[in-house]
C-alpha cells in the first residue's frame, strides 16, 4: 500500500467580492498517494486554480477567505500554519509549476538565480554547491549548455525552454508534491507533448507526487493515474482514469468527452458542446448546481443536491442519476463509440 | 554601448546649440539692458559701456561671439558684477547647489520608494493610509510653504536645525528635505501603483511559491520590476530640484547657482544668463542620458538602439 501524500477534506474557499460572497470552492475532497499524478479537470471557473493555489496557500487573505475544511500534507493540516512556517513548506514540500512560462519567471533576474534561490532558502548548502546543482537540473530538464543557459536571462529562452526552466525551479528543493496548473496550455502542440514527456519521466526518476490541473480531457488520459472532475467548485465526478474515460458516470463528465475532438473513432457528428453556462457562486443554485445544463435533469435535480455515490471501490459520482429509484439511462451513442474505440485502443497497445 | 553614448552626445550638442540660439533671441527680444537699472548716466559712459561688452555689434556678430564663447567654455565677464567673470560665479555657487541637489534626490528617492513600497505591501491597510496621506501632502503643500513650516517649527521652536546659512551638513537637512517631499511623493505613488501591479503578477506568485519572505519577494523580484516608472521621473526630478532649489536656496539664505539663474535675467545680466542656462542645460541632457542607460542596466531585456553586445 502507497502512503498517503495529500488528503484534502471537505474545503471551502470563499471571496469577498463587492457584489457579495463567491463560493468558489464548496466542499472539495481528494487525496493523493505518493508518486501519483492526480487530474483536476473543470471549464473556466469551476474552481481548480483555486483549489490548487489553496494547497499553496497562495489565495490571497482578504479577499479571500478559508472557510472550512482541512488540506493535510502528511498528516499535517497546512490551514493553520502561519506565512513563516508556510514559507518552510512552500518550495520544499509542495512545489508549482505555472500556466504561462512568458510570465512566471522574473525578467530582470538571470535564470541561474531563480534556481538557486530555491536551493539556498531550503537548504543549507554553499552557493557554488547551489550551482552546481542548478546547473545539473537544467540538464535533468533538457535544456542543452546549461552552464551558458545558467547566466542568461529569460528573454533570451523560447516559450518550451522557459517552461522547462519554471520546471527546474520547482523541482530544485525535490519537493514532494508538484502542483501543475495548466503547464501546457499556453505553449503550441509539439512542446505541449515535449514538456508533459518531461513531466513523466521526472516522476519516474524521483517518485514525486503530480497535481495536474487541466481542462484538456486528452491531456489527462496521458498523464493521470486518477481524474477528479470539477464543476462549479465541487468535484462532480471521481475515478481513476479507466474509469473517468471508460465508464464516466456523471452528464457533465459525457459532455466533456463529448466535446473533445476524436478523429479516429468515426464519431461523425458535429463536435458537441455543453449548453450554457456554470452557475452564478455567489447565489449557488438549489440541487444540483449542473441541473440547468443537463439534459437528463430530473426533478429532484433543482431541489436537492446529490450525494457522491460510489460506483466502485475507486469511482464515485455525485449526479442523482445513480440512485436506485432513478430511471435508468444510457450513455449517448457516440460517446459510448468513443469508450470503444478507446478500450480498442487500449487492448491494441496491450 | 559605446556607440550608443556617441550618438548621443551628438544629439546632446544638437540641442545644445538650439537651446543657446534660443536663449541668445530671447534675451535679445527681452526689452531694457544691463546697465538699465544704474544711476542716470550720459550716453557717451552707456555707448563706452556698449563698447565694451561687445553690444554694439550688430546682433549676428554678438551671436557669433556667444557661440564662441560657448564652445570655449569662457562666458566672459558678468555685466554686473564687475570684475567676476561668470565661470567663477558658477565654480563658486556650484559645488554648494550640487551638494544640496545630491542631497536632495537621495532623500527623495529614498523616501519616496520606502513609503511607496509599504503602501503597496500593506494595501488597504492603515500603513498604506499614512504612507499615502504623506505622499498626498507633499505632492499638494508647495516648497515654499513647507520651508517656512520647518523653520518655524523645527528650527526656531524646537532647535533641532539652524534656520538658515550654508555652514556645514547640518544646514542642508532642512533645505533638501523641503525640496524632495514633493517629488518623494510623486515618487511613493509611482512605486505604490507599480508595485501593486507587480504584486497580481504570475513571478511574483512564483517567487511567494517557492516559499521565499515577503521581504525577499520584494527586494529580489518586484521591486527592481517595478522601478521602471520611477527610473522614467528621474529625468524630471532632476530638472525640478535644479530649479525647484532657487525658491529654497532664497528662504534659507544659501549661496546656490539657482539665485544667480533668476536674478541674471531681471539684471539682463546677459553673459551669467548664457553661461547659467548652457551650464543648467548640459546638467540636465546627461541626466536624460543617465536616465535611459539606467533603463538597460535595470531591465535586460531593454537593449540602447546602436549598442553592441
Amino acid at each position: 500500500m502507497k502512503k498517503k501524500l495529500l488528503e484534502v477534506n471537505d474545503l471551502k474557499i470563499n471571496f469577498k467580492t463587492y457584489a457579495g460572497i463567491v463560493q468558489a470552492v464548496r466542499g472539495v475532497s481528494f487525496e493523493l498517494f505518493e508518486g501519483e499524478t492526480l487530474a483536476i479537470v473543470g471549464e473556466s471557473g469551476s474552481g481548480k486554480s483555486v483549489t490548487s493555489n489553496a494547497i499553496m496557500k497562495l489565495i490571497p487573505q482578504p479577499p479571500g477567505l478559508y472557510a472550512g475544511g482541512e488540506i493535510k500534507l502528511e498528516g499535517r493540516n497546512l490551514i493553520p500554519l502561519t506565512e513563516k512556517q508556510m514559507s518552510k513548506v512552500r518550495g520544499n514540500d509542495i512545489a508549482m509549476i505555472f500556466q504561462d512560462p512568458m510570465t512566471a519567471l522574473n525578467p530582470t533576474m538571470r535564470i541561474g538565480r531563480q534556481i538557486t534561490e530555491v536551493i539556498l532558502k531550503h537548504q543549507k548548502i554553499s552557493a557554488s554547491e547551489a550551482k552546481d546543482r542548478a546547473i545539473k537540473l537544467l540538464d535533468l530538464v533538457g535544456i542543452p549548455m546549461p552552464e551558458k543557459r545558467f547566466k542568461q536571462f529569460p528573454h533570451e529562452f523560447s516559450g518550451g525552454m522557459r517552461q522547462r526552466v519554471v520546471i527546474a525551479i520547482a523541482l530544485a528543493a525535490d519537493p514532494k508534491l508538484l502542483i501543475a496548473d495548466e503547464p501546457t496550455t499556453a505553449l503550441d502542440v509539439t512542446i505541449q507533448a515535449q514538456i508533459l514527456e518531461l513531466m513523466k519521466d521526472i516522476q519516474k526518476k524521483r517518485g514525486t507526487s503530480i497535481i495536474f490541473i487541466t481542462h484538456d480531457l486528452g491531456v489527462v488520459a496521458n498523464v493521470a493515474d486518477r481524474v477528479a472532475v470539477m464543476y462549479a467548485g465541487q468535484i462532480v465526478e471521481y475515478g481513476t482514469v479507466n474509469d473517468i474515460f471508460y465508464n464516466p458516470k456523471h452528464p457533465y463528465t459525457w459532455g466533456l468527452l463529448g466535446s473533445m475532438p476524436d478523429l479516429k473513432n468515426n464519431v461523425k457528428e458535429e463536435l458537441r458542446t455543453i449548453p450554457g453556462s456554470p452557475p452564478d457562486l455567489i447565489h449557488p443554485p438549489k440541487g444540483d448546481a449542473f441541473a440547468p445544463r443537463n439534459e437528463y435533469a430530473m426533478a429532484i435535480d433543482y431541489e436537492e443536491e446529490p450525494p457522491m455515490f460510489q460506483v466502485s471501490e475507486t469511482h464515485f459520482a455525485k449526479t442523482w442519476l445513480l440512485h436506485p429509484d432513478a430511471p435508468a439511462i444510457e450513455v449517448p451513442e457516440s460517446i459510448s463509440r468513443r469508450i470503444e474505440g478507446y478500450l480498442k485502443e487500449a487492448q491494441g497497445n496491450g | 554601448m559605446l556607440r550608443y553614448i556617441f550618438k548621443r552626445l551628438v544629439y546632446i550638442l544638437i540641442a545644445l546649440f538650439i537651446i543657446i540660439t534660443a536663449t541668445f533671441f530671447l534675451m535679445k527680444l527681452a526689452p531694457g539692458s544691463p546697465f538699465a537699472s544704474e544711476r542716470d548716466f550720459p550716453p557717451q559712459i552707456e555707448e563706452q559701456l556698449n563698447a565694451k561688452y561687445g553690444l554694439d555689434n550688430p546682433w549676428y556678430i554678438q551671436y557669433k561671439d556667444y557661440l564662441v564663447d560657448t564652445v570655449s567654455f569662457d562666458f566672459g565677464e558678468s555685466m554686473k558684477y564687475k570684475g567676476r567673470s561668470t565661470n567663477d560665479i558658477i565654480s563658486e555657487s556650484f559645488p554648494i547647489s550640487l551638494t544640496l541637489g545630491i542631497e536632495a534626490m537621495i532623500l527623495s528617492i529614498g523616501l519616496g520608494i520606502f513609503l511607496g513600497v509599504v503602501a503597496a505591501l500593506y494595501h488597504n491597510k492603515f500603513p498604506d493610509y499614512l504612507a499615502s496621506t504623506i505622499a498626498v501632502l507633499g505632492i499638494s503643500v508647495p516648497s515654499f510653504i513647507l520651508a517656512g513650516l520647518m523653520q518655524y517649527f523645527l528650527a526656531f521652536k524646537l532647535d533641532l536645525f539652524p534656520v538658515s546659512g550654508w555652514k556645514g551638513f547640518n544646514y542642508s537637512i532642512l533645505p533638501a528635505l523641503a525640496i524632495a517631499i514633493t517629488h518623494a511623493g510623486f515618487i511613493a505613488k509611482l512605486t505604490r501603483s507599480s508595485m501593486l501591479e507587480q504584486a497580481n503578477s504570475d513571478y511574483v506568485k512564483m517567487a511567494r511559491s517557492k516559499g521565499l519572505g515577503k521581504w525577499s519577494v520584494v527586494i529580489r523580484h518586484s521591486l527592481r520590476n517595478a522601478l521602471m516608472p520611477v527610473i522614467t521621473y528621474l529625468g524630471p526630478l532632476t530638472a525640478g530640484v535644479v530649479t525647484g532649489s532657487f525658491i529654497i536656496e532664497q528662504i534659507f539664505a544659501i549661496p546656490g547657482l539657482g539665485r544667480h539663474f533668476v536674478t541674471s535675467i531681471t539684471n539682463r545680466d546677459y553673459t551669467v544668463i548664457m553661461g547659467t542656462t548652457v551650464f543648467y542645460s548640459i546638467i540636465l541632457l546627461f541626466a536624460v542620458l543617465v536616465v535611459d542607460i539606467l533603463y538597460s542596466v535595470i531591465d535586460p531585456r531593454i537593449k540602447l538602439k546602436g549598442a553592441k553586445k
